[in-house]
């Protein structure tokens, strides 16, 4: 018996909560380790007044030293935190015209952590010029960090993946390659879920292997009306 | 006077930098690497008083990490420095044979008590094998 549209809005809302959830902790990590070397920038300068009041000099060049690294967490800091909130308001509308390029350049930062953690370098190959697509974003980002997530599942350690993306008449191609995708249950459950989602957005997707053994995910995406996604 | 000796293990190099420094500044001897193998390469070379060690690190994680310095040295003490996300590991973690585990932020002076401790348990253990050693030989010997 096929699924009723309850049962799948209620899949949906659960995997993109899912979705939500792994960013947030991901960042929340990430803001985290920016706030650590903060503390303990904070706590050195501590140090050298402690040391000062017992007639240690503190030097010029060791308190430039140390408001560059406290500058350049602040930087980092704020970085972090413009992508998170960019992707937070992806949810803002189910259907939008937005820039793809734009949208999968902060996805593609956001998704940096992951794939650093399994020593796989992650690259957006992406045109600086406006592609513009009119979907849902949210979804279209679950869609390519799925894609994301599984090219660096890869046992290839220092593998390298890219995401790319080009207009279309009326949508957008993405790809994302990298090296070949391990066979398992949850490489089967994620490939599931993939479908389920592309199907959402009326677009299509093309696994293949090339050549030099390196598996690419195509996604063709086509603008879509509001009455479309009902 | 402080003369403990620890290893610090990080990918965050900023992080660990800042953190030897604020320590060699206290008297404490610092080695710091930035991954799990280094510091398992280290750990068969020097006998340290404790190994901080962070959980989420690209390659080796944190877990794996302790699995193998354990077996290279049974009596290390590690403290895990871990964020929210991986606090059950890090349970985990003491369940395997860590000493203890700190939530990112930490506090300079808990991270320092926590060295006291791990260093005063590690004398206690070799102590406790050195008695069990020469226990062994006299039984032996029959003297």
């Amino acid at each position: 018996m096929e699924p009723s549209k309850e049962e799948n809005d209620h899949v949906s809302r659960d995997t993109g909560l899912n979705f939500f959830g792994t960013i947030t902790a991901s960042v929340t990590h990430e803001l985290n380790n920016v706030m650590s070397i903060i503390e303990q920038t904070a706590g050195l300068l501590d140090d050298l007044c402690a040391g000062a009041e017992y007639g240690r000099p503190i030097e010029n060049e060791k308190l430039r030293e140390i408001s560059g690294k406290v500058a350049k967490q602040v930087d980092r800091g704020v970085a972090i935190i413009k992508r998170l909130n960019f992707f937070a308001h992806s949810v803002d509308e189910p259907i939008r015209t937005f820039e793809l390029n734009v949208l999968l350049s902060n996805l593609v930062e956001l998704a940096q952590r992951f794939a650093v953690l399994n020593r796989i370098r992650l690259e957006d190959q992406i045109p600086e010029y406006s592609i513009n697509l009119k979907t849902n974003p949210f979804i279209l980002e679950q869609v390519v960090f799925i894609c994301i997530q599984l090219a660096i599942t890869a046992d290839e350690k220092d593998g390298l993946v890219t995401v790319t993306c080009e207009g279309l008449d009326s949508g957008a191609m993405i790809s994302i390659s990298g090296p070949p995708v391990p066979e398992s249950e949850e490489t089967d459950s994620k490939l599931s879920l993939l479908q389920n989602l592309v199907n959402e957005l009326k677009g299509t997707m093309q696994v293949t292997l090339d050549e030099a053994g390196r598996s690419a995910f195509k996604l063709s995406m086509p603008n879509i009306s509001e009455e479309a996604s009902l | 006077m402080n003369t403990e000796k620890i290893l610090l293990v990080d990918d965050e190099e900023e992080f660990i930098s800042v953190l030897a420094e604020r320590m060699q500044a206290r008297g404490v001897k610092v080695d710091a690497v930035t991954s799990g193998a280094d510091a398992i390469e280290r750990a068969k070379e020097t006998f340290y008083d404790a190994v901080i060690l962070d959980m989420a690190m690209p390659g080796m994680d944190g877990i794996e990490t302790l699995k193998h310095l354990l077996a290279v040295n049974p009596d290390l003490q590690v403290i895990f420095l871990t964020g929210k996300a991986t606090l059950e590991k890090a349970v985990e973690a003491v369940k395997l044979g860590a000493l203890d585990f700190l939530e990112k932020p930490v506090k300079f002076d808990a991270l320092l008590d926590k060295i006291k401790d791990a260093k005063e348990k590690k004398i206690l253990l070799v102590e406790k094998r050195e008695a069990e050693r020469i226990k062994n030989i006299i039984g032996k010997k029959g003297w």
